[in-house]
């Protein structure tokens, strides 16, 4: 059974070049453009694993990360940030909001499979 | 007094002294003498006259009683032979005169001799003296009478009546005397006068001889005295005139030896002292005259301090009235110094006094020294900014205070300049502060801005390369690499970036240390740049001392360090060129030097080329690329570490070197 990513990224050839990327390695991809329809998403298809944007419209990604902490059906999702935001202060709050790995923009595509592989 | 008015007087006295005494001794010796002589003349006389006269009297009895005249003349003729008689006379019993030589008959007898005419038959009857002055040539004469006596034997009744009446009743004398008659003679007392004249005379040679010898004597003792004191008086003389080192050439030993020894001691003592005066004199003088000197310099000096100095000077007396000024004071307050003397304190400083001010007078009076600000007040009423500062002066028991205003009027205009235009600067910062965050927050939007859209080119072009989309004719995918490698070299530039964002929000580096291994990291490094060094025909050598130790660093900062450089290196250097990097360490750093033979740096820039945005020639150079970020991030890195980091070059064309030391622990 295909393993279940879901992208929340509000930059659209962003989100298309990851499916790009990861369907023809057997991923089910499934994609959200804001925060919340990427958790009204996840409560409904249980992915394996989200990958996530920070600076979203609306709901930001930090968001996003402690409301999925804080809903024991989603609590346990991992959560591979993909962000622009690059400094190591960013990197803290993702981390502390509850990600599990922190990507930054533009990121090595390797660097993307192997850490899905490694989370999900 | 003169020494000759000195020499007479004493020795007049002297000799006056003596002769008087002289003079007065002989006087008196000569009264007694001459007295005695004519005592004594004076009973020779008498006795001689006594004797004369009974003689005569006893010598001419027998003439009498047979009354023989002739007799009687030889008898007084004889008797006035002798020496001074001047009359013999002789008497009966009646009065009358039988016989006389020389004076007679006019010599009336003394009236005392009558009533005491003797009658007694006495054997030694008593005579009767008198004298009388018979004047002329004969002076003064004793009259000496002796009654002549005969004896009768019981002759006549009236002779025993008279016996009875005489000799008292009863007695029967055996022979009866009777007075028949008078001797008398006169003594001249001329020859006594003239011994006595010539004793006189004798006296008075003898007193005159004794005066003459009394004076001599007087002068030859006083000379004898007078000429030592002449030296004595000499040497006090030229003493007194002066000559104190004159000596009494004295030498016996007597009581005059003995003063002038004390005087020629004394004499010395005086030249000594004289000496010490007038040398402590002549120096105290030329003190005197050096410290009456160095006052006056004082003076001047002070006065024309006071006139050269550009502040106004005022002195004040411990009430604040002013007794001095300089010509500055005039000059700013506009009175003349006639007006300025009969002024106080509060007259130029009306505010000193209103504005509490006037309490710092009394400590200022104690000795503390104020500075504060005021305004002084012209003659014509206008006030300017003033700043003072008072002191004290302690003259003796007077205190004055000392004012040095300096007017401000200036400085006043040049603060309230300067507070303007640090308020506009302040503005300024402010504004460029918030250009300078506003470009920060920019950097960090762009950074943002530029990954996002660089994500899925990086993204797609990967998968071109790695043919995800199916085959590709290799002659895309060489140009497909290209893309890539490009957007690669965005993505460092965009990296930059978001450094240069940190660096200016002034963010310290936070190295997350780990045990780092730099020969692992080197060697590392030199494979993935391989390609870049291989396309330009570049060398890269390492060479670490033996044992090189593991450091504590944060590996990434470590690696875009050495990067940062390396790229450096690899833009300045030739192709062709070579790298060496070299590795020591001690016991608490490694340094590590990276050599190129590249292009070099000039000495003014070598210090420069770590500042951001430092290009070597201030304009971006599209052969060597980069934003001029690389030297100041790597500065960044090394000092976050606690190194150093600074390079080195011999000059343009010499190449250059970088060296940084990073602590091991």
């Amino acid at each position: 059974m295909a393993k279940k990513v879901l992208i929340i990224e509000d930059y659209p050839a962003t989100v298309e070049m990851i499916i790009a990327y990861l369907e023809p390695q057997g991923y089910a991809v499934d994609f959200a453009f804001d925060g919340q329809s990427g958790l009204d998403k996840m409560a409904a298809s249980k992915p394996d694993v989200v990958l996530l944007d920070i600076m979203m419209p609306g709901m930001s990604g930090l968001e996003v990360c402690k409301k999925m902490k804080a809903d024991p059906k989603l609590a346990k999702i991992p959560i591979i940030v993909v962000s622009a935001k690059v400094t190591s202060d960013d990197i803290k709050a993702g981390l502390s909001a509850g990600a599990d790995e922190y990507l930054v923009k533009p990121f090595d595509m390797k660097q993307l499979t192997d850490t899905i592989k490694k989370r999900a | 007094m003169s020494k000759l008015g000195f020499k007479l007087t004493l020795q007049t006295r002297f000799v006056i002294f003596v002769s008087m005494t002289f003079i007065l001794i002989i006087s008196a010796i000569s009264y007694y003498y001459i007295v005695t002589e004519i005592q004594h003349y004076k009973e020779v006389y008498h006795d001689k006259g006594i004797i004369l006269a009974r003689t005569l009297a006893a010598n001419s009895e027998y003439g009498v009683l047979i009354l023989n005249r002739d007799i009687l003349l030889s008898l007084v003729q004889n008797t006035i032979k002798e020496k001074d008689v001047v009359y013999a006379i002789l008497e009966n019993a009646d009065g009358k005169v039988l016989s006389s030589a020389g004076m007679s008959g006019n010599i009336p007898l003394p009236a005392s001799y009558a009533e005491k005419r003797p009658i007694s038959q006495s054997k030694d009857p008593e005579p009767a003296i008198s004298s009388r002055d018979l004047g002329g040539k004969i002076g003064l004469v004793y009259d000496i009478a002796f009654p002549i006596i005969t004896n009768v034997a019981g002759s006549g009744i009236a002779e025993e009546e008279m016996l009875g009446l005489m000799g008292g009743k009863g007695t029967a004398a055996k022979a009866t005397l009777k007075t028949i008659g008078m001797a008398r003679i006169g003594i001249s007392l001329i020859g006594m006068n003239a011994a006595i004249t010539a004793a006189m005379r004798a006296t008075l040679l003898i007193s005159f001889a004794s005066i003459i010898v009394g004076i001599f004597f007087s002068l030859l003792l006083f000379s004898m005295i007078s000429g030592p004191l002449n030296y004595l008086l000499e040497g006090t003389n030229k003493l007194a005139s002066g000559d104190l080192a004159y000596r009494v050439k004295y030498t016996r030993d007597d009581e005059i030896g003995a003063l002038a020894r004390s005087f020629n001691d004394m004499a010395k003592k005086l030249f000594d002292a004289r000496k010490e005066i007038t040398e402590y004199s002549t120096d105290l003088e030329k003190k005197v005259e050096q410290r009456a000197r160095e006052l006056q310099e004082s003076e001047t000096r002070f006065s024309s301090v006071l006139d050269q100095a550009t502040e106004t000077i005022i002195v004040h007396d411990s009430d604040g009235r002013i007794i001095e000024a300089n010509q500055e004071a005039f000059r700013e307050l506009g009175y003349t110094m006639d007006e300025l003397l009969k002024l106080s304190i509060a007259d130029i400083d009306p505010e000193a006094i209103t504005s509490g001010k006037g309490e710092l007078w009394g400590k200022v009076l104690s000795g503390e020294r104020f500075t504060f600000e005021s305004r002084h007040k012209r003659k014509d009423g206008t006030f300017y900014p003033v700043e003072i500062s008072l002191g004290r002066i302690v003259l003796g028991n007077k205190t004055q205070v000392i004012a040095m205003v300096r007017d401000i009027t200036d400085r006043k205009k040049s603060e309230e300049e300067t507070r303007k235009h640090l308020e506009e600067t302040k503005k300024l910062y402010e504004d460029l502060k918030s250009i300078d965050k506003m470009k920060t927050e920019f950097l960090s939007v762009i950074s943002h801005e530029l990954r996002t859209p660089l994500t899925p080119i990086i993204g797609y072009i990967t998968m071109f390369i790695s043919e995800t989309f199916g085959h590709l004719d290799p002659k895309y995918i060489q140009k497909a690499e290209i893309i890539k490698k490009e957007s690669e070299h965005l993505h460092g530039l965009i990296e930059s970036l978001l450094d240069v964002s940190r660096l200016e929000r002034g963010v310290p580096m936070q190295p997350n240390k780990e045990p780092l291994s730099i020969l692992t990291l080197l060697e590392e490094l030199k494979e993935v740049m391989k390609p870049q060094f291989d396309s330009r025909k570049m060398t890269l050598e390492i060479k670490l001392q033996d044992g090189f130790p593991a450091i504590m660093a944060d590996v990434n900062k470590i690696r875009r360090l050495i990067t940062n450089l390396l790229g450096n290196a690899l833009k300045y250097v030739p192709a062709g060129g070579g790298i060496i990097i070299k590795g020591t360490y001690d016991e608490t750093k490694v340094r590590i030097e990276m050599i190129d033979n590249g292009i070099g740096i000039e000495n003014a820039n070598l210090k420069k080329i770590f500042d951001k945005f430092f290009q070597v020639d201030g304009t971006y150079t599209r052969a060597a690329g980069g934003v001029g970020l690389g030297l100041a991030i790597a500065r960044e890195i090394v000092t976050s570490h606690g190194g150093k980091i600074w390079a080195e070059s011999d000059g343009l064309g010499a190449g250059s070197r970088f060296i940084f030391t990073l602590p091991i622990a």
